[in-house]
């Protein structure tokens, strides 16, 4: 089962998302800001990271950052989501070592085929 | 500095060259004037002598002959030569006695005479003042006899005159009668009532005076000489001291003069003295106490002006403070508010899809669409602030591109799945018609993509069960690609006025349309800025009932603003360069896009060090500066230049996140603007700086010359060049050369009137880009209040003119033409 650990701070958006990620057959693990979301990626090696990007305390991108810097979860897929839908936030988040880019409120077949593209990544 | 004294040596020396001369001169003449002399205090002496006997003779003729002197009508008498003889018709009397041809008259007056041993006569005036004589003593001479007409001389000039005429009381007359030798005579007047009617003289023969005199004279000139030098020294010594004290009082003028000049207000000058100088000093103690007065008078006023001005100063400083206050507090509000919202609104969003899956997935499907509903809802708000956002962002200056290639054909794909549904919705049909050889494409995607998603949504908002197409091609123009996307709507249309407001924010075609078909209004407006930040434009066509025309033109390859482009090579621009140092990518960017459009070159640094070298490199017009950059800081910056002589004199403006406006000011700011930048503001103070504190040139057409005055005045005192008219035509012939950078328009003018002048000045090239101010008296219909709001920056009404108010809009334009609808 692909293992997905969101870390978003927003308890409805972190609740819905993972009640329809589940439905979808993912198993879910929440994170409710940056430092939660670094310890649960290394003990729990998630396949693909969700990552909003406005967090209290280190937020999305020097978390993201972080992760990319850690020797066992440099290879973690993550998406980032922001609610601002701007341009910029996405080069931002590319910079900032995020694999995609989504923007909430998410579309869910979109994110969906995002998180399949990078955990089952077609040859 | 004049030396006074040596004025009084001089004076002095001079004087008494003259008066020695001129002493000399009358030395030699009084040696022939002595006699004269002599003969005067000879003739003084008979004087008194002949009085005496007059006053006795006069006595004894009065107790021998009593009673008021009186005329009397009678027969006349001839007398005279000239024929026909004239005659004396009324005859003196005295009481009862006549006087002419009267014995005992006669006889009494030789006894007085042989008494005193003076001769002595009585005659009458006749009217027309000549005198005639009555009665004599003198019988033996050839004079003697009566009915004599006496002769006088003016005893001035010595002139013969009327013996009337000479008639005064106790005064010698020295005269003759007809015939005879000169006399000296005294006499007194006889009167009748108040008229004169006769005279009773003394006389003494002239001759011997004259002969005595000669002689005694010579003796006393002989003596004259050492006199005339004596009076000659002494005044030398007398006019040195004299005009010495004659001159102290003009030096103490003088100083006063000095010490008034220097703006010390003087005692008044003391000079007692009652001759002119004293009279120029009083004079002058007058004109210092009414100078003092007006003066005081006047610095009363400029303090009473100054004191407002500062008042008002800092009226208008507080008030642009609170603005600038304002205005952050309004982006942070944005900011947060637009975070707020989005995420309760994701909730809303997000449970409504989840229970519609719910839904669909318990076949519960009569709830789906009040949940499709609130699903849309959201949709829609999010859309609201999403647009709100980006509008306050693209207005702060605050939104950047990013530029990436990318295919035409996949970025046009995408836009056409995502419209898909709003299509649907409305019935509606989509062709999409690509050019051949599209290709690739560097611009910012997402605000592409958006830009179209906008014309098409728009689209399909405005038509029902129609046609909507999108044509996108390449072409060439200007030796450069472009990539034009064409949206068609067969929908509503628009008239030419809804197409003047189009791009307006919040303003749709007309107000109803907002709740007919929703939406914020703000699309068209976020989607022309995006395309004008990538160097691009939006055109609209439109027939109403016909439909509508969007196209977009877009250069195939956006140039990215040139951030760091020549900061490197760090050459001097062109005369009015503006540096900008920030450590700040994104402030380099905005400052240069705002700049460039004002046609300013701009050099950028990117640290307080290379600021500094770059200033000396370049000599930069006008510096921006950061406060908080890494290293050397802005304060620390702004310090340096300031203690460069050869960059001191270069403008700085603060542009800071740092609001410490006195230690700036302090440190030598010229000016102080806080981030986020108002770029308006931005472009006038570089604008300002860069002109070097002059205003442009400015045309006042007005037929009224004291209006025409008044604004003179005031324009000047803000630095304008200042040019007049006083109608239409003259405004027009004025600027026939050069446009004015600013026009205050009268309506109401003889020969061409104001709205006559906008046309010409709105027909000419460039003639929309002057901003003018209409200053009128005229009462304006609604038609022309509305015609004047498109066509002029700012209307006044002359009858109550508040001055600070316009010279608060006289200054927006200071050295900075507006640029309208910004």
């Amino acid at each position: 089962m692909t293992k997905i650990l969101l870390v978003e701070d927003n308890d409805l958006n972190r609740d819905m998302l993972t009640r329809r990620l589940t439905k979808r057959g993912y198993e879910v693990l929440t994170a409710t800001d940056g430092e939660q979301g670094l310890v649960l990626a290394q003990a729990e090696q998630p396949d693909l990271v969700l990552m909003d990007m406005s967090l209290p305390g280190i937020d999305g991108w020097e978390t993201t950052r972080r992760l990319r810097a850690g020797a066992g979860t440099a290879a973690i897929p993550v998406i980032a989501l922001t609610a601002h839908a701007m341009a910029g936030d996405r080069e931002r988040a590319l910079e900032a070592g995020c694999d995609d880019y989504d923007t909430k409120p998410v579309e869910m077949d979109r994110l969906l085929l995002k998180i399949e593209s990078l955990t089952h990544p077609r040859p | 500095m004049v030396k006074t004294g040596s004025i009084a040596t001089k004076v002095a020396l001079v004087v008494s060259a003259v008066v020695v001369a001129a002493l000399a001169l009358v030395g030699v003449f009084a040696l022939r004037s002595s006699d004269k002399e002599l003969v005067r205090l000879q003739l003084d002496q008979a004087s008194r002598r002949l009085n005496t006997n007059l006053a006795i003779a006069e006595r004894i003729f009065e107790e021998r002959f009593p009673g008021d002197w009186r005329l009397v009508d009678g027969k006349p008498v001839p007398f005279g030569q000239a024929a026909p003889p004239e005659s004396l018709a009324t005859h003196l009397f005295k009481g009862d006695t006549p006087i002419l041809s009267n014995p005992e008259v006669t006889a009494l007056l030789l006894e007085v005479a042989r008494l005193t041993g003076t001769e002595l006569s009585i005659a009458q005036r006749l009217p027309d003042n000549r005198v005639l004589r009555l009665a004599t003593s003198d019988t033996g001479s050839a004079s003697s006899g009566v009915l004599t007409v006496m002769r006088s001389r003016d005893p001035t000039t010595g002139e013969p005159v009327a013996a009337g005429l000479a008639l005064r009381e106790g005064e010698p007359v020295f005269g003759r009668s007809t015939e005879g030798e000169d006399d000296w005579t005294l006499y007194r007047t006889i009167h009748a009532g108040n008229d004169i009617v006769g005279v009773f003289y003394a006389a003494t023969p002239y001759g011997p005076f004259a002969e005595s005199a000669a002689a005694a004279s010579r003796s006393v000139a002989e003596g004259l000489l050492p006199v005339v030098l004596m009076v000659a020294a002494g005044a030398s010594l007398l006019l040195f001291l004299l005009t010495r004290g004659m001159l102290r009082p003009l030096r103490a003028i003088h100083d006063a003069v000095g010490r008034l000049g220097e703006g010390e207000w003087p005692q008044e000058v003391r000079v007692r003295s009652r001759d002119e100088v004293g009279e120029l000093a009083r004079a002058f103690n007058r004109m210092a106490a009414d100078l003092r007065q007006i003066y005081a008078t006047i610095e009363e006023k400029v303090h009473l002006r100054t004191r407002e001005l500062e008042e008002s100063n800092a009226a208008l400083g507080a008030a642009r403070e609170a603005a600038d206050v304002a205005n952050q507090a309004k982006s942070r509000f944005l900011a947060n508010m637009s975070h707020e919202l989005r995420t309760p609104l994701n909730a809303i969003i997000g449970y409504s899809e989840m229970l519609e899956e719910e839904a669909e997935d318990r076949e519960q499907t009569d709830l789906i669409p009040d949940l499709q509903k609130i699903h849309g809802a959201g949709r829609h708000l999010l859309q609201l602030i999403n647009d709100i956002l980006d509008l306050s962002k693209i207005e702060a200056g605050r939104m950047d591109l990013y530029l990436e290639t990318f295919d035409v054909k996949a970025m046009v794909d995408e836009v056409v799945s995502t419209i898909q549904p709003l299509i649907r919705q409305k019935s509606n049909t989509l062709r999409v018609t690509l050019g051949d050889g599209l290709g690739p494409m560097h611009a910012d995607l997402t605000k592409l993509r958006q830009a179209l998603f906008n014309l098409l949504s728009n689209a399909s908002k405005f038509t029902e069960a129609g046609t909507i197409e999108l044509r996108v091609s390449r072409e060439p123009r200007n030796g450069m690609e472009w990539i034009v996307c064409a949206v068609h709507d067969s929908g509503i249309g628009m008239s030419a006025e809804q197409l003047a407001r189009l791009f307006q924010p919040f303003s749709q075609a007309d107000a109803s349309t907002t709740r007919k078909y929703g939406g914020t209004g703000l699309g068209l407006t976020i989607t022309k800025r995006f395309c004008e930040m990538m160097g691009g434009t939006v055109t609209v066509e439109s027939v109403p009932g016909e439909g509508s025309t969007f196209t977009i033109h877009l250069p195939a390859d956006v140039q990215p603003p040139p951030v760091t482009a020549e900061h490197v090579a760090g050459v001097a621009g062109p005369a009015g360069t503006v540096l900008v140092i920030d450590d700040d990518a994104a402030m380099h960017d905005l400052v240069r896009r705002t700049l460039d459009k004002e046609g300013i070159n701009v050099i950028s640094a990117f640290g307080g060090d290379e600021g500094l070298l770059l200033a000396r490199e370049a000599k930069p017009a006008v510096i921006t500066l950061d406060v908080m950059m890494p290293g050397n800081d802005g304060w620390n910056v702004l310090r340096s230049l300031k203690a460069d002589p050869s960059l001191s004199s270069i403008p700085v403006v603060m542009l800071t996140i740092v609001d410490d406006k006195n230690l700036g000011f302090s440190l030598g700011a010229s000016e102080y603007l806080t981030k986020p930048v108002d770029r308006e503001r931005l472009v006038r103070v570089i604008r300002r700086l860069r002109a070097d504190g002059t205003g442009g040139r400015a045309l006042i057409v007005d037929d009224d010359p004291a209006a025409r005055e008044r604004m003179r005045h005031m324009l000047e005192q803000e630095a304008w060049e200042v040019f007049e008219a006083p109608h239409g035509r003259a405004g027009l012939d004025v600027m026939a050369d050069r446009l004015p950078d600013l026009i205050l328009l009268d309506l109401m003018m003889p020969e061409m009137d104001g709205f006559e002048f906008l046309a010409a000045l709105h027909a000419r090239e460039g003639g929309r880009s002057v901003p003018v101010v209409v200053v009128t008296g005229a009462d304006l219909t609604p038609a022309e209040r509305e015609h004047l709001a498109v066509n002029v920056a700012k209307v006044f009404d002359k009858r109550h003119l508040d001055e600070t108010e316009f010279l608060t809009e006289l200054r927006r334009h200071l050295g900075a033409p507006a640029t309208k609808g910004s």
